[in-house]
């Protein structure tokens, strides 16, 4: 079979993607040069560094360190605030879609940002009510819980443009998973983001006998979290039925596929981009077409959830 | 882990300016001119810097800020950790090679000027500026390495009183050059860039911006032009700078 006859393109909701994979929010999505780049590269969907309502300096340096199977960072929401951000990102010209993302401590605040990012050629809204390493945002102000998360999501609901899909993002390292995701869903979100980093974990430097990250502690990322984001995957597919987007050391066409096949729709690559270039998102992709061809399969959504049937 | 700290110790510090210390290290480094590494005191923060020489591994920091004030209050038998080597380093070409220097951008002009052999280095021209005399590192050092040298500043306290830029212009008016090399403030590289494109002469400029990842090629923190200057740099080609 020719790989043109190979259908990569998926729904969410209202967002047509090319091809599943997307540009993880925190990675390159500072200005829209870079993420032309990261278009360049083949990603479906590209995803802004969250904005936050005041600029954030984040944490000192370092905010991020490698360990045997990725990496942990601490980055602490650093951004130039969404005014800043929006103008950026006002520029927006790319067919690609561009997925705003924001953050904030309460659900007013969400309100406010809400307001402004959706001014701009943002295709789709994700929130992250999950960051295990910033003091007043997402599991550090109490938003991994199905109340927390309920409460945020149908705030931030009313307020958006309903031609604007909501993706909500949610923490691998909370209890009541499918809890949390059902109040999402119930409240209208359009699609789950899962997830965010791991963790938070921690790597000390032996001969200094000192933690590397100035905040001690960072998400998890990398091939190392991929099991951890494909149980909640595959737990989430029977939790909910609006799109899940698979976020957690993607980082080959097979780790693509076994994502799908635990009931993804799309699949979120962040750290994979250190391993393999910006273009990484081509290489998926290719690497799928080819394994779709050799199994005479035409459709990746004909893969979604069927692990489910063993 | 390629990332992995590697912990030195200090076994001499030289002071080059009132505001400028080198640190020379009890370890060797595999690097080349133009590259830098993260240097990382812990508990405070992780910052980049060109390396000055890699045999010993020594740094050069200008006393610009809190990170190196830090580095400056270390001592003799401190450690220091960096990580890295990173980024690309300068591509060396031609005979006839001018370096121009800004302040402490001499440093990784520095480390290519002594990477090139003894019997060619007098075909390197060193172009270094500063406000005044006492704020003009390595003076001495390019002098050693047998490099012609000319200094410039601002109050013309030393050498010619004036900018870098104009020496070199002068200099082109009379000398044929094959490539230049230039560290220092970016509207003095872009000054040097736009003559040498003009002038088809091949050019390379250090960047310097902040970076948080360091090396990665993954935070996007150190954007210009859709480049990200901790990986495809922080060497570019002159052109990048050119309007």
């Amino acid at each position: 079979m020719k790989k043109n006859l190979i259908d990569l393109s998926v729904k969410i909701k209202t967002v047509t993607l090319k091809n599943p994979t997307i540009l993880a929010s925190g990675l390159l999505g500072l200005d829209v040069k870079t993420l032309e780049r990261v278009v360049k590269g083949g990603a479906g969907a590209v995803t802004m560094k969250s904005l936050t309502k005041e600029p954030r300096k984040g944490h000192n340096n370092p905010i991020i360190v490698e360990f045997e199977g990725g990496f942990m960072n601490a980055v602490g929401y650093a951004n130039k605030g969404i005014d800043c951000g929006a103008e950026e990102f006002s520029r927006w010209r790319n067919v690609v879609p561009l997925i705003g993302s924001i953050v904030a401590p309460t659900s007013e605040e969400f309100c406010e940002l809400v307001e402004k990012i959706q001014q701009i050629p943002i295709k789709a809204l994700e929130i992250a009510l999950s960051c295990p390493h910033t003091p007043g945002y997402g599991l550090l102000a109490g938003q991994g819980t199905p109340k927390a998360t309920s409460h945020i999501t149908k705030t931030v609901k009313k307020k958006l443009h309903s031609t604007i899909p909501l993706i909500v993002k949610l923490s691998p390292s909370v209890p009541a998973l499918g809890e949390i995701a059902k109040a999402a869903e119930s409240e209208g979100a359009d699609a789950i983001n899962m997830g965010n980093t791991l963790g938070p974990g921690m790597k000390i430097d032996i001969n200094r006998a000192s933690p590397i990250l100035a905040f001690k502690v960072g998400g998890m990322s990398g091939p190392a979290i991929k099991p951890v984001m494909i149980r909640c995957v595959y737990d989430l597919y029977e939790a909910v039925k609006i799109p899940i987007i698979a976020t957690g050391g993607i980082t080959t066409g097979e780790d693509m596929i076994e994502a799908i096949m635990a009931g993804a729709t799309a699949v979120g690559v962040g750290t994979a981009i250190y391993y393999r270039g910006i273009s990484v998102f081509t290489k998926i992709v290719k690497e799928v077409e080819q394994w779709m061809s050799e199994k005479n399969y035409k459709n990746i959504m004909s893969l979604r959830g069927i692990a489910h049937q063993t | 882990m390629k990332n992995d700290y590697q912990t030195a110790t200090i076994v001499k510090i030289e002071i080059e300016t009132p505001i400028v210390k080198n640190f020379i290290l009890d370890i060797k480094l595999l690097a080349r001119p133009g590259q830098y590494v993260m240097v990382w005191i812990p508990g405070q923060n992780e910052k980049p810097f060109g390396v000055m020489s890699t045999d010993p591994f020594s740094l050069s920091i200008a006393k610009v800020g809190p990170f190196s004030t830090l580095m400056h209050n270390l001592a003799k038998g401190d450690k220091l950790s960096f990580r890295g080597p990173y980024g690309n380093g300068f591509t060396l070409k031609g005979k006839k090679i001018v370096l121009v220097g800004g302040g402490y951008g001499a440093v990784p002009l520095y480390f290519l000027a002594s990477t090139i052999g003894n019997g060619k280095r007098k075909n390197i021209t060193v172009i270094l500026g500063a406000k005044t005399k006492s704020l003009l590192p390595f003076v001495a050092k390019f002098k050693a390495l047998g490099c012609k040298t000319v200094f410039a500043t601002d109050d013309g306290s030393y050498g010619i009183k004036g900018f870098t830029t104009d020496v070199f212009d002068t200099m082109l008016k009379t000398e044929k050059i094959d490539s230049v090399y230039t560290c220092g403030p970016e509207i003095m590289m872009r000054k040097i860039a736009d003559i040498c494109y003009h002038k088809k002469i091949f050019c390379q400029v250090s960047m310097e911006k902040y970076f948080k990842c360091g090396g990665l090629g993954l935070c996007g923190e150190c954007n210009c032009k859709g480049k990200l200057v901790c990986v495809d740099g922080p060497v570019f080609n002159g052109k990048f700078l050119v309007e």
